[in-house]
């Protein structure tokens, strides 16, 4: 599969993003996600890290299960799934709760 | 005089040292944050938004170390997150402040007090507690979204006086700022006897909770204006005289992304403290490889246009202090006479 292929985002229901696009939005994302590898490796974990302008394109999980960063190109990525809570959801109703008692 | 002068000659020789050897781009203040975990959720606050696991994730202190060296900046300042849950705190303190960093340790000193009891650290001219009070109490416990977290940081800054450490207050200002009770609290600060006092506008991080009380830059020069016009003499501020006449309006600057850079259990976070696009493994990767061009106000980046924090104003500020004889004269007049 090419950087240019879709990949699957069943989670968020938006199928057809390409993969640059799709790695982007995980790392914008605070939330965990899946990855899926060829070769069929899965990792679970936060997206800390990309370089899209790289002659290789590469992106790092921060692996939920071992604590360590996981460093893999883009053209390896099989599926990408927005799996994890976004806490910033979580930050904002910490703040309306507070607000709301005074 | 807010910093001492041993600070102030370390700093002067750096940047002496770098326009010296030729370098435009160098760094002052390394940020370093061991730990992203806080023990507090403030409403303007963007940067504890991850999982769990992240949370728990924390720099070795080696891994900390590595990138003081790296880096080269005199001054070390560690925010985070909490840097007080940081289980080696004690440790890396020592070991930065036997390298003779000066070390500012920034927090919310709600566990200040039970480490100071500890002895967990000793007294420095190199370690200065910079605690974030973002106001007198009512505004400080709204800010930080729990009641009685202003009693319990004040209290801890009695104690840490008392025993003989510097400490410094860190104040984040919002639209919700009212000028009168900001200079209030510059005053109740003041009579805490604190060595001195830092102040900025909030950053708009977009995972803030309250994305409704950022300054647009108008609003900014105004709020200051009103604040810091006829500036009492006794107010000592831990921050260059020109980036408060920055915040004022009365001087340009443009920003120095790479003058704080951070390093986190990321990387090297580029291009800055505030904007979160991506992480360089080593320090030289930052600085050779980040397209600075890209950032600050005259980049027209929209992320940049309202931006006047100190992490990348203050760097400008010593800059135009050692650039030219004028911002050397305007400086030391400010500092001499108290005037903004």
């Amino acid at each position: 599969m090419s950087g240019e292929q879709s990949l699957s985002d069943s989670v968020h229901g938006e199928a057809g993003s390409s993969i640059p696009d799709l790695v982007e939005r995980a790392f914008k994302f605070r939330g965990d996600v899946t990855v899926r590898l060829e070769g069929d490796t899965t990792i679970v974990g936060y997206l800390c890290n990309r370089d899209s302008r790289a002659r290789e394109p590469f992106a790092e999980i921060l692996d939920s299960r071992t604590g360590q960063k996981v460093s893999f190109l883009y053209r390896s990525i099989r599926e990408l799934l927005f799996t994890g809570r976004d806490p910033a959801a979580v930050s904002l109703k910490h703040a309306q709760a507070f607000r709301d008692r005074h | 005089m807010a910093v001492p002068m041993s600070q102030a000659w370390a700093v002067a020789t750096h940047v002496i040292k770098q326009r010296l050897s030729g370098r435009t781009r160098y760094p002052l203040v390394l940020m370093l944050e061991p730990l992203l975990r806080c023990n507090l959720a403030c409403a303007g606050c963007g940067k504890i938004q991850y999982p769990p696991h992240v949370l728990k994730h924390a720099l070795s202190v080696e891994q900390c170390l590595a990138a003081v060296e790296e880096c080269g900046a005199p001054i070390v300042s560690i925010p985070g997150g909490e840097p007080l849950l940081y289980p080696h705190i004690g440790e890396l303190v020592a070991e930065l402040t036997r390298r003779k960093k000066y070390v500012y340790l920034c927090t919310n000193a709600l566990l200040l007090k039970e480490k100071l009891e500890q002895d967990v650290f000793t007294p420095s001219k190199h370690l200065s507690f910079s605690v974030h009070l973002d106001g007198l109490k009512e505004e400080h416990d709204a800010s930080v979204c729990r009641d009685g977290v202003y009693d319990i940081a004040v209290d801890a800054i009695r104690e840490a006086l008392r025993r003989g450490f510097r400490v410094t207050t860190n104040t984040t200002l919002f639209n919700t700022a009212e000028p009168l009770r900001v200079r209030e609290f510059f005053d109740a600060m003041m009579d805490l006897d604190v060595e001195g006092m830092m102040v900025s506008p909030g950053f708009n991080y977009e995972m803030a909770p309250d994305q409704e009380s950022f300054l647009e830059r108008e609003e900014t020069q105004a709020l200051f204006a009103e604040i810091l016009t006829k500036k009492k003499k006794g107010w000592r501020f831990n921050q260059s005289p020109l980036f408060l006449q920055f915040l004022m309006g009365k001087r340009e600057f443009e920003c120095t992304p790479w003058g704080n850079p951070l390093y986190t259990i990321f990387g090297w976070q580029r291009p800055c403290y505030l904007l979160q696009e991506g992480y360089a493994a080593t320090f030289e990767e930052l600085m050779d490889e980040t397209p600075w061009e890209e950032y600050g106000r005259e980049s027209g980046n929209p992320a940049c246009q309202n931006c006047m924090v100190h992490s990348g104003y203050e760097p400008s500020a010593v800059h135009a202090t050692f650039a030219t004889w004028r911002g050397m004269r305007d400086s030391a007049v400010a500092t001499i006479t108290g005037r903004l």
